[in-house]
């Protein structure tokens, strides 16, 4: 019995190793240990279940970060992570090649002009040897009025608000660098790949476009607080929708986009003369037509009397839509809230779905519904606007996007109307530009443009609403009539102000993922405290450091060769890693000899070790705040989830 | 994003001749006015002298012996050595007054690191000490020897002492914390790293 039972375990062991052995693992790049090679997904980049194209399995967000398993012919295996959990085959013409996982952030343009990306590196390269800040100026005023003729040598221009990487996750892939010098200073030359946004359609384009319809379709359901105090701005709503159904009807979309509306109150059993908790007023079915939907809404009354307090049960009436709403005819679905009022959480005896803002949002994410809110700040619920402001953002928080949060002051009934013509006419340009099969998402003309708070905040709304999965779209200016714009464009910049060669227009980022940077944190605090103690008590430092890096390094053995000259640096002994060694920066710690510590003060060790510490500590924060981190495919944070990290902060 | 340290740590790089330029006017600059603060190489000016000056001096005596001339630090190095060769419990009292001697002294290179290792051995002066020669609120190039503060450094210290119910450290990590969110707000970079270490 003993033997069988023993046999038994055996078996069982050799069956679990077995199968953890058949556990697939992405490629290795060539020449690396533990880098696995890794591409980003176009816009038109479709997963597959073989590589024979057969059975479609998904869409792919558009700049999703994958590795690469297997490779056949035309096609690649391909999976969000690294833990053998494949996601399907997709063409590789449908990818970019990223493996050493570069990208740029945009710094603000408000005080700075915006980046130019031109169509060659020749152009740039001949610009930026000249230094010639007369012909960049003029490049930059056409480029910006959009005043360009089909040579004009600059593509695309950085969109005019500001997206901040930390809040709303985008790539802007560098496919290859090259150091020069603009005037005094270096700079690089960047090539990067980008998806192109376009200028409004002309109207000959919108006629072409309604001509070939695909049936795209969109569905836009209003869920608005109906309670005594949002009288003026449910009638600005109907203005709005009217507005927006005539411009549908100009473009020949009538059947594409729908509007539904729903109402809702706050808890009746506390106050029963509010009459009801949710009233679905228009389907998204019955609000295709322009008749019906006015027929249904011009019922739609405020409240006469208040609610309790200055929460309201926006969550019953956002969970009514989202629930009680048939979207399969539906391609793109938003729901968009219009409140004065915070929401009643999952904790609020008061509330109907015991819901969280994230328990909500997951439900809409599932049925591909994106949340919106328009929130009408009154002046007497100033102290809830922090705190309600925080939960809207995070139900309308869109994963890969950002939040669709917009506040507006509650007497401002014009900037209300204004923003949800916007928004609405931005989804009306969508389903034209899907219908027409080219991605153009009109931005307001710069012109046009007052850069006050309220529209800066407009534009960044809007640039994430155009913004395509974690691509950040660029205005894209060249215009070669007859020929599509192309899904994907690759482009040159130089990374400094032209004008101002000291400042950087962006930060060079390499995307690190959550198991990267603990590795880096570990093995930089490890060299911290040895430096620590080396401050303190010089005689061992320089046997500890080697001692240290034969244990941290990923080859013992080269690692024993290449520290006996006093002129190594600690990449030389084995501290650098693999995700950061190829990477066009200069650290000042990998770059450490051990001669130089050992001439250097006791002060400039000091100096050393303090941004040493800083690098660490800023190491530790980013790792703990889980909040900055995007995790390809969506899910849970974890080991792959990946944060782009400056270059200069790395060590 | 220009988020947190990024603009910090690395200084632009530029075309060699602008430095070879830089460097022929540093040299006719050094020439004729030659002055070195901290005095850590070459030629050396008064206070510079006297930490060159600064040697070790005996356990439980708070006088400096200027005889040997000695680099910045080596002093207090030899404090440290003799002490660890002793064992433990360490006198970090007696340290505590040598550092303070040296401070006095401008032996800034031996005081900062007689201070820095009785403040990793837990001594609650001296890690306020520590604390206070980082706090951009109360910095004085006079007393440390950094060239400027560090907010980083100083809320890692006063976080120290904080830890232990020390009140004035629990009043200076409220301080520094309304230091950061007022020059985050004014675009300061080492403020906004201290406040994604204070989230």
């Amino acid at each position: 019995m003993e033997k069988l039972i023993k046999s038994l375990l055996l078996g069982l062991v050799i069956l679990c190793t077995n199968s953890a052995l058949a556990t697939e693992t992405p490629l290795l790049m060539d020449g690396k240990k533990t880098l696995y090679q890794r591409v980003l997904s176009t816009p038109d980049a479709r997963l597959y279940e073989s590589p024979e194209a057969s059975v479609l399995l998904n869409e792919i967000l558009p700049f999703s970060v994958l590795y690469v398993y297997q490779k056949k012919q035309d096609w690649i295996k391909v999976g969000y992570g690294s833990f053998g959990d494949t996601a399907g085959w997709v063409q590789r013409a449908q990818t970019i090649i990223w493996n050493q996982a570069l990208t740029v952030s945009f710094k603000d343009p408000q005080n700075i002009q915006r980046v130019m990306l031109f169509d060659s590196k020749d152009k740039l390269q001949t610009l930026v040897e000249s230094y010639d800040t007369e012909a960049y100026q003029a490049l930059y005023e056409s480029a910006v009025k959009g005043d360009v003729g089909s040579d004009f040598p600059v593509i695309a221009i950085q969109p005019e608000a500001h997206i901040d990487i930390r809040q709303d996750f985008y790539l802007v892939p560098i496919k290859q660098h090259e150091d020069v010098y603009l005037g005094n200073e270096q700079a690089r030359l960047l090539e990067i790949a980008s998806v192109p946004l376009q200028d409004e359609p002309s109207h000959t384009t919108a006629i072409a476009a309604s001509q070939k319809s695909r049936s795209y379709r969109s569905g836009i359901h209003f869920v608005i607080d109906s309670t005594a105090s949002m009288g003026p701005y449910i009638n600005r709503t109907r203005e709005a929708v009217a507005k927006v159904y005539s411009a549908i009807e100009e473009q020949g979309l009538n059947n594409q986009v729908s509007f539904g509306l729903t109402a809702y109150r706050d808890n009746i059993d506390q106050v029963p003369e509010l009459e009801y908790l949710v009233r679905p007023y228009v389907s998204l079915k019955q609000g295709t037509d322009v008749k019906q939907f006015f027929n249904h809404v011009n019922e739609l009354s405020p409240s006469d009397v208040s609610s309790r307090d200055f929460r309201e049960d926006a969550y019953a009436g956002i969970k009514s839509a989202i629930e009680d709403t048939d979207w399969n005819e539906f391609d793109a679905r938003y729901v968009i809230l219009i409140t004065d009022a915070g929401p009643r959480e999952s904790h609020d005896s008061l509330g109907s779905t015991r819901l969280s803002a994230q328990a909500l949002r997951q439900l809409a994410y599932d049925k591909g519904v994106s949340i919106w809110v328009l929130h009408l700040r009154a002046q007497s619920s100033a102290a809830n606007h922090e705190k309600t402001e925080s939960l809207y953002k995070e139900l309308s928080y869109y994963p890969g996007i950002g939040h669709f949060y917009y506040g507006v002051q509650l007497a401002e009934v014009n900037e209300f109307g204004l923003v949800l013509e916007v928004l609405a006419n931005q989804i009306t340009q969508q389903v034209l530009a899907t219908t027409n099969g080219v991605p153009l998402i009109p931005l307001r003309e710069e012109t046009e443009t007052n850069l006050d708070e309220a529209s800066s905040r407009l534009s960044q709304l809007q640039i994430r609403v155009a913004k395509l999965g974690n691509a950040l779209r660029m205005r894209y200016i060249q215009k070669k009539s007859g020929e599509p714009l192309p899904t994907v464009f690759n482009a040159w910049m130089v990374d400094k102000d032209f004008e101002n060669p000291e400042r950087s227009t962006v930060d060079v980022r390499v995307l690190l993922t959550r198991d990267q940077l603990s590795d880096l944190k570990s093995v930089m605090q490890q060299v911290l405290e040895l430096a620590e103690e080396g401050v303190l008590s010089p005689k061992s430092f320089i046997e500890d450091l080697k001692s240290l890096a034969a244990t941290v390094s990923l080859d013992p053995s080269a690692v024993a060769g290449s520290t006996s000259g006093s002129g190594a640096n600690l990449a030389d002994m084995g501290y650098m890693r693999e995700y950061i060694e190829d990477l066009p920066y200069t650290g000042e710690v990998m770059n450490l000899t051990l001669e130089s510590w050992e001439a250097w003060s006791a002060k400039v060790q000091i100096e050393f070790m303090h941004r040493l510490e800083s690098k660490i500590t800023y190491y530790q924060a980013l790792h703990d705040h889980t909040d900055l981190w995007v995790t390809p495919g969506g899910g849970p944070i974890n080991g792959n989830s990946v944060f782009p990290v400056s270059l200069d902060l790395l060590p | 994003m220009s988020t947190l340290s990024e603009s910090i740590l690395i200084a632009p790089q530029r075309n060699p001749l602008f430095w070879a330029g830089l460097v022929v006017a540093g040299l006719i600059l050094f020439i004729f006015l030659g002055s070195n603060r901290n005095g850590l190489e070459g030629p050396v000016d008064k206070k510079v002298s006297e930490q060159e000056q600064a040697v070790v001096s005996l356990p439980n005596n708070e006088s400096i012996d200027r005889n040997l001339p000695i680099s910045p630090g080596m002093g207090a190095r030899k404090i440290i050595e003799s002490t660890r060769n002793t064992g433990k419990p360490y006198p970090l009292i007696e340290i505590f007054k040598h550092a303070k001697a040296y401070q006095k002294n401008g032996s800034l290179a031996d005081s900062h690191l007689l201070y820095f290792f009785t403040a990793r051995e837990g001594h609650l002066e001296s890690i306020m000490q520590m604390a206070l020669m980082s706090d951009p609120t109360q910095f004085s190039a006079g007393n440390s020897l950094l060239d400027q503060a560090d907010a980083v450094q100083a809320y890692k210290w006063y976080q120290k002492a904080a830890l232990v119910g020390y009140q004035p450290a629990i009043d200076s990590v409220q301080n520094l914390r309304q230091w950061a969110l007022d020059e985050a707000e004014l675009g300061n970079a080492y403020a906004r790293q201290l406040l994604l270490n204070l989230k």
